[in-house]
């Protein structure tokens, strides 16, 4: 028998693998775009603009309102500089209601002001037995470890809970990792926990949340908005009462007649704000010496970086994966940041998060956030990892075990996650 | 286990059929009298064997089925004469001690048995107990009046039970006659598949408790402690099909072979199963792995090249195997001999690898949504963990003797060391 040549095995060789090579040259690389730095400069303007109803920037709508929770971004962006953290006082509220019988429940946010004119929203709009208040202290909407808490019972169907402004610097390299490693950082933690799907509890397996149009959501407690320009979009509507292109105001919730007059802000407006918001600088980790490293150490050790991981694609020293986690029944929370954009009818169908699932904040820059977690619970770094559950749980546990000298290098390290200085 | 499981030491065994074999279709037809009078019948198997008489407890020899024909065919074997038979036929190591030939033996077939005349030595003591069925003997032979050694009896029943073989059992001649060789190792491949799914459904139950152990010498321990369990299972899965490879390709068909007692032979399988995936499967493995990865959200083309890879990669490890196995040596993995071996057996053989690596990538794909399953708690995840095993293991060893077989058809085996020594 004549002995088949050596090329044929090449020849099928590379056959083979050819078409792996050939789908891999197609993937698009990261893009790195520079700011327009007339653009961030007119965006700071009105990122520091203090609004007021029918204001002259607003292109002849009705500015800010009619229901807003602040006058200006950088009111509630300013911890640790311009574009920082927001403390207690500007949080959130937030409502979910799922009626009976409706498929889709109704999100929306509660607001802590109306202009002049229009109806203050209330709690007690949502259902009459809520107080008659725009906002109650957290301590009587969930329990909260080592604190009196009086919680009000919620009326079937409804759900109340607070987010806390969350700092924007890096929020431009966040916007520029490809969605594909956010969807690697997933594949990996399923990978390395058995294949174990992303609703269990125990073990931490993150999942991509995916949106309707099917982008990855990255920003915001929930991983709601997949871009930076949405995410600047929706905060202008539902803080500040602006409408834009891309999100309409919110009307009261006592007053659902509420006629919207013109757009607010422009396309190249909320461009602008975008663009001083990616123009901010990255978080950087300050030299906090040997025990500095050794609380790194231990921060990995005990499987803080499982979720927080230190690095994401090509940006270092984010402490985040991006992906929705199931934190246990203590840190539930319905409701995303303002009331979704129809949905195109045409695009697949998703899955929300559930109460309980949140995206990872990234903790650079965390030294400078405080108060922490969603609705801002835990007053201190050290809190804020006993508060972590669910698939978290087994950290907070084996911190509790940590020797105090040890305790105190890792939260020692995330002290040394400062804002940058500008 | 039934004494057909023999451990994977190789020894020349005789191939020849017993004579002495059992018959599903059994018939009482044997009728005879007792020297007492009493009617007797027996199966036909049992003809030339001896019993106790119900009625006066006298040994009774059991004449043959037939008339017999004087001078024409023996008559029933005497005690001596299957002591004698077994001396000869069997191997000494199936054999008791005390029945160890002290004398040279004669050749006895079952040819000879039906063809020769009955000389005086070998007659001597079996003379025909009956001329003819349902007519009392006017004497009774002589082995009637013989003392009858029990001891003797149980010795040989034991020894002949040791080697006893179903009456057509050959090497097979067709491919799906293979079929029939993981049902006569059922208590193998059930055994082995169950104790690997099992064990792998526990290592990923378990390893996700093991987020509560910090990094560290402890935690090294317990998982090299833990891993060495399915790592010995897993060797003893290789080293069974190993076995089936190398008897398909000693045509052996007698015995189903396995690591036995051998731990080390089980070990060494496992590293030649793994040096034959790194000797070429791991490449496209490799490039499936950082597809299913980094790909983002896959799309119909790349799952179409994940499978293609995955087979490609299944289906050359089964032939690396088969050429290591054939050609006895780690050193013909190189794709050289690869092809030379595809060359010899025909092209054909790709597309049975293809094809075998196409249900293993079913079985995978399987494996993966049980262990997913599994993480829920479900136990619906055991059963198809399980069913899945089971079932991989049944086709993998049906493939190994196909594949074994096939080449000791065409005579491909390198033979001075093809088994002998494994």
């Amino acid at each position: 028998m004549k002995k088949p040549h050596i090329g044929w095995f090449l020849l099928i060789a590379t056959l083979a693998l050819a078409p792996a090579g050939f789908r891999m040259l197609t993937w698009r690389a990261p893009r790195h775009a520079d700011v327009d730095s007339d653009m961030a400069r007119a965006g700071q303007v009105l990122f520091n603009h203090k609004w007021e109803y029918k204001d002259a920037l607003a292109n002849g709508g009705d500015g800010l309102g009619p229901v807003y929770n602040d006058v200006s971004c950088k009111n509630c962006h300013n911890q640790g500089g311009v574009g920082g953290g927001g403390d207690l006082t500007h949080n959130v509220t937030t409502f979910i209601i799922q009626r009976k019988g409706e498929k889709k429940a109704r999100e929306g946010v509660v607001h802590l002001d109306a202009v002049k004119g229009q109806p203050n929203e209330m709690l007690s709009d949502l259902h009459p037995d809520l107080p008659r208040s725009a906002r109650i202290d957290l301590t009587r909407l969930t329990i909260i470890p080592g604190q009196h808490c009086n919680v009000i019972p919620f009326p079937e169907g409804i759900h109340i809970s607070q987010r806390n402004t969350p700092a924007l610097f890096g929020a431009k390299l966040i916007d520029e990792i490809p969605d594909r490693d956010i969807i690697a950082n997933e594949r990996k933690e399923r990978l390395k926990w058995g294949l174990a799907p992303s609703d269990n509890e125990v073990a931490p397996v993150g999942r991509a949340h995916r949106l309707a149009d099917g982008r990855i959501g990255r920003f915001g407690w929930k991983a709601q908005t997949a871009s930076l320009s949405d995410f600047v979009q929706a905060a202008c509507a539902n803080e500040l009462g602006l409408s834009n292109p891309g999100h309409p105001q919110p009307t009261p919730l006592g007053k659902p007649s509420y006629q919207q007059v013109g757009m607010d802000l422009t396309l190249d407006q909320c461009n602008q704000i975008t663009a001083f918001v990616a123009s901010l600088p990255r978080p950087k980790e300050a030299d906090a010496g040997t025990a500095g490293h050794d609380g790194k150490k231990a921060f990995a050790n005990i499987g803080c970086a499982n979720c927080h991981t230190p690095d994401l694609g090509s940006v270092d020293g984010i402490y985040s994966d991006l992906l929705l986690h199931r934190m246990g029944q203590t840190l539930q929370g319905g409701g995303s940041y303002g009331q979704p954009p129809p949905e195109d009818p045409n695009s697949r169908p998703h899955d929300g998060p559930l109460a309980d699932e949140w995206r990872t904040p990234p903790l650079w820059g965390v030294a400078d956030s405080a108060p922490y977690m969603h609705d801002g619970r835990a007053k201190t770094l050290e809190e804020a990892v006993q508060f972590h559950g669910g698939q978290a749980a087994s950290s907070a546990h084996l911190f509790a075990q940590l020797p105090p000298p040890k305790r105190v290098q890792l939260i020692g390290f995330l002290k040394s996650l400062r804002a940058p200085r500008q | 286990m039934s004494g057909e499981y023999v451990s994977g030491e190789w020894s020349d065994i005789a191939c020849d059929h017993s004579p002495l074999t059992y018959s599903p279709l059994t018939t009482m037809a044997i009728k005879f009298f007792c020297k007492c009078g009493k009617k007797l019948k027996a199966r036909d198997e049992m003809a030339g064997r001896r019993s106790m008489c119900p009625r006066c407890g006298s040994p009774v020899g059991i004449p043959a089925a037939g008339p017999t024909h004087g001078g024409n065919t023996l008559g029933p074997m005497s005690i001596k004469d299957r002591l004698q038979f077994w001396k000869t036929h069997l191997p000494s190591e199936a054999l008791p001690k005390s029945l160890l030939p002290d004398e040279p033996t004669d050749s006895f077939s079952r040819d000879a048995q039906r063809s020769t005349q009955p000389d005086d030595s070998s007659t001597s003591s079996s003379e025909p107990a009956a001329k003819s069925p349902g007519k009392p003997p006017e004497k009774p032979p002589a082995y009637f009046d013989a003392p009858l050694d029990r001891a003797l009896i149980r010795q040989v029943i034991r020894a002949r039970r040791s080697v006893a073989q179903p009456q057509e059992r050959r090497l097979e001649r067709h491919w799906y006659e293979c079929l029939l060789y993981p049902f006569r190792a059922w208590p193998l491949v059930f055994g082995l598949s169950g104790a690997l799914a099992l064990c792998a459904g526990l290592t990923a139950l378990v390893h996700r408790q093991t987020q509560e152990l910090t990094q560290g010498f402890s935690t090294v321990l317990i998982y090299g402690l833990w891993a060495s369990v399915p790592l010995l299972i897993l060797s003893y899965s290789f080293g069974f099909l190993d076995c089936v490879m190398a008897g398909g390709l000693a045509g052996e068909f007698r015995h189903v072979r396995w690591p036995g007692r051998k731990i080390g032979l089980a070990f060494k399988s496992c590293l030649t199963w793994a040096a034959c995936f790194l000797f070429g499967p791991i490449v496209p493995i490799a490039l499936a792995l950082i597809l299913w990865l980094q790909a983002g959200e896959m799309q119909i083309i790349d799952w179409l090249i994940l499978g293609e890879l995955v087979i490609v990669a299944f289906a050359y490890w089964i032939l690396v195997l088969l050429t290591v196995h054939a050609k006895d040596g780690l050193r013909h993995s190189n794709p050289l001999r690869v092809t030379e071996m595809v060359g010899q057996l025909g092209w054909s053989v790709i597309g049975i690898a293809l094809g075998a690596a196409g249900v293993a990538l079913i079985h995978v794909l399987i494996a993966i949504a049980a262990f997913t399953d599994l993480q829920r708690s479900e136990s619906w995840g055991w059963f198809a963990l399980i069913l899945c095993s089971w079932s991989g293991m049944f086709w993998a060893t049906f493939l190994f003797r196909w594949l074994g077989v096939w080449c000791r058809w065409l005579d491909l085996t390198s033979p001075p060391r093809a088994i002998s020594n494994r």
